[in-house]
């Protein structure tokens, strides 16, 4: 009862536009690809501001296609909700993972979030880098990654020491803390310039798992975009970060909130469909060797693109496991809200009402 | 498999590579039961732990372990004929793969400059072991170990086929992964 009474605060909070509460610093894609300043939008997106609708489909004949409509509903679902959540990760009897499989709803939620324009906020699988914990970034001018991770020793935090690294992740600029969200998220809370970190950080945090153990976070707490899943784990709910980043990017090309050219991402499930589709979602091994989301884009404005097209792949020789409990109906996205979380949701609504009375004076 | 090998062979043999370093070493591929000719890995980003592994030995056993991520995980084995050895060997050679140099590849990368405007995400680290011998001044050899490593080969190879060296390792990894899925493969007793 709990969570259906959080759900419809959430709902309301979600309807005025806002989002107050714990978020963090993330990446979107093509950074690597040399837009490194760019913003990335879902397909369709061209500037104009209102519900932005992405439809997802299943293609027809991929194997498993069938078993993928739960999951896939679920993740679509997810991502339209854009609510933020802590303890996110669910581990071994958490979870109704098999010990040995992957969950395929949490990969694909993973691979979506791709597909609308995120990218991932930690190195990862990179060349020449052995811990994949540290925030994105490049090696700098001497062309070589400087990898120290602070006093705390905990690569991803904000006392990071990265000498000229240059960093690609996005930061909430009050607080560096990737486990909160700015009241309002738009250029003016959240920045990648590390000359506008707080008190003395040195580097943007990320929302690993590891950083939460020392941030007094939930345990168990990670960005969905964090790269690199398990074995029997289940991560089905969006962090914080996800959804700030989603967030940035709903603020639109004037990149301020609560201005016209503003979106609202929906996603809808298409089912098993070839028509009409604006991400697809296929098994083939020759695309990938576990998963991937592949994209072309457009590049409209110098520090804004927008996918075009887009499929989510996943290797059909992967051990999946295809969650069958649907999200539609229960009360699978409740978001920790605790007296700290109301007060940031009063800051919120309080930051809102500053905003609007400003613009009409 | 042999049909594999002999397209391969065919379609090495003229690539002229301009990323490659000239240390005048030359590829090694021993022949004995105990020896490794080659260790070929591919690690997906998105998950963590390893890949699968594949290792090829001079007598043409190769054993194939697939990760735990993986349908059917844990080594599996199967035998290369020794006319199928002797293509592989001759294909790697004629690929100069040996040489690849990562430092030169991401230059020419650079060079190449423009931005891309696809992407695949999580790419696969692709790894792979090999021997060579390098000639001594007093007419012996010294036999090297030689690791290759990209992150993104397929992505990077469709991007640039200008540069002859990734494409050439691109087609070896491409030849390799095909025994992820020998039909020949037996699970190891």
């Amino acid at each position: 009862m709990r969570g259906r009474t959080t759900s419809g605060v959430l709902g309301l909070v979600c309807a005025l536009g806002t989002w107050p509460m714990t978020a963090l610093g993330g990446t979107f894609l093509f950074t690597e690809e040399g837009f490194e300043d760019t913003i990335m939008h879902p397909v369709g997106y061209d500037g104009t501001g209102g519900v932005l609708e992405v439809t997802v489909c299943i293609v027809p004949g991929s194997a498993d296609a069938e078993a993928m409509v739960v999951p896939i509903g679920n993740v679509v679902r997810t991502v339209s909700a854009l609510v933020p959540t802590t303890a996110n990760l669910q581990l071994g009897a958490e979870n109704n993972v098999p010990p040995d499989r992957v969950d395929f709803e949490s990969v694909a939620l993973h691979e979506l979030l791709h597909c609308v324009g995120l990218a991932h906020p930690n190195l990862g699988v990179a060349p020449d880098v052995d811990d994949p914990g540290f925030c994105s970034s490049h090696e700098g001018d001497d062309g070589e990654w400087d990898f120290d991770a602070g006093d705390d020793g905990v690569s991803g935090s904000g006392d990071d020491r990265r000498g000229d690294d240059v960093n690609l992740g996005w930061f909430q600029v009050a607080n560096n803390d990737p486990f909160s969200i700015a009241p309002v998220v738009d250029r003016s809370t959240y920045s990648r310039d590390l000359d506008d970190l707080p008190n003395d950080d040195s580097f943007a945090a990320i929302a690993s798992r590891t950083v939460a153990a020392v941030s007094a976070v939930a345990p168990g707490t990670e960005s969905v975009m964090y790269q690199g899943t398990y074995l029997d784990e289940a991560q089905r709910t969006l962090g914080h970060d996800d959804v700030a980043m989603l967030r940035l990017a709903m603020a639109g090309h004037d990149e301020v909130a609560g201005t016209a050219d503003d979106y609202a991402l929906s996603l809808r499930f298409g089912g098993i469909s070839a028509a009409g589709c604006d991400i697809r979602v296929d098994m083939d091994g020759s695309k990938t060797g576990f998963a991937a989301c592949q994209a072309g884009a457009v590049f409209p404005l110098a520090t804004h693109g927008s996918i075009t097209n887009a499929v989510v792949y996943f290797h059909p020789e992967a051990a999946w496991f295809f969650n069958d409990v649907s999200n539609a109906t229960g009360n699978p996205v409740v978001p920790a809200f605790s007296m700290g979380g109301l007060a940031a949701l009063a800051l919120g609504l309080l930051g809102i009402a500053v905003r609007v009375a400003r613009r009409r004076a | 498999m042999r049909q594999l090998l002999v397209t391969v062979s065919l379609a090495l043999v003229c690539v002229a590579g301009s990323a490659f370093a000239e240390s005048g070493a030359t590829l090694h591929c021993p022949r004995t039961a105990g020896s490794l000719v080659v260790v070929f890995s591919e690690t997906p980003g998105g998950v963590s732990g390893n890949g699968s592994v594949l290792r090829i030995y001079g007598d043409g056993r190769f054993t194939v372990v697939r990760p735990p991520h993986e349908k059917g995980a844990g080594e599996w084995v199967a035998r290369l004929s020794s006319a199928e050895m002797e293509q592989l060997c001759e294909a790697l050679a004629a690929r100069r793969i040996h040489a690849f140099d990562a430092g030169a590849v991401r230059a020419a990368k650079r060079a190449a400059g423009g931005r891309r405007t696809w992407v695949a995400t999580d790419p696969e680290a692709t790894r792979l072991v090999l021997h060579t011998r390098v000639p001594l001044a007093d007419g012996a050899f010294a036999e090297q170990e030689e690791t290759l490593s990209w992150v993104g080969l397929a992505a990077d190879a469709r991007q640039h086929p200008e540069i002859a060296a990734l494409q050439d390792f691109a087609a070896i990894a491409s030849a390799l992964r095909a025994f992820f899925r020998d039909p020949r493969l037996q699970r190891s007793p």
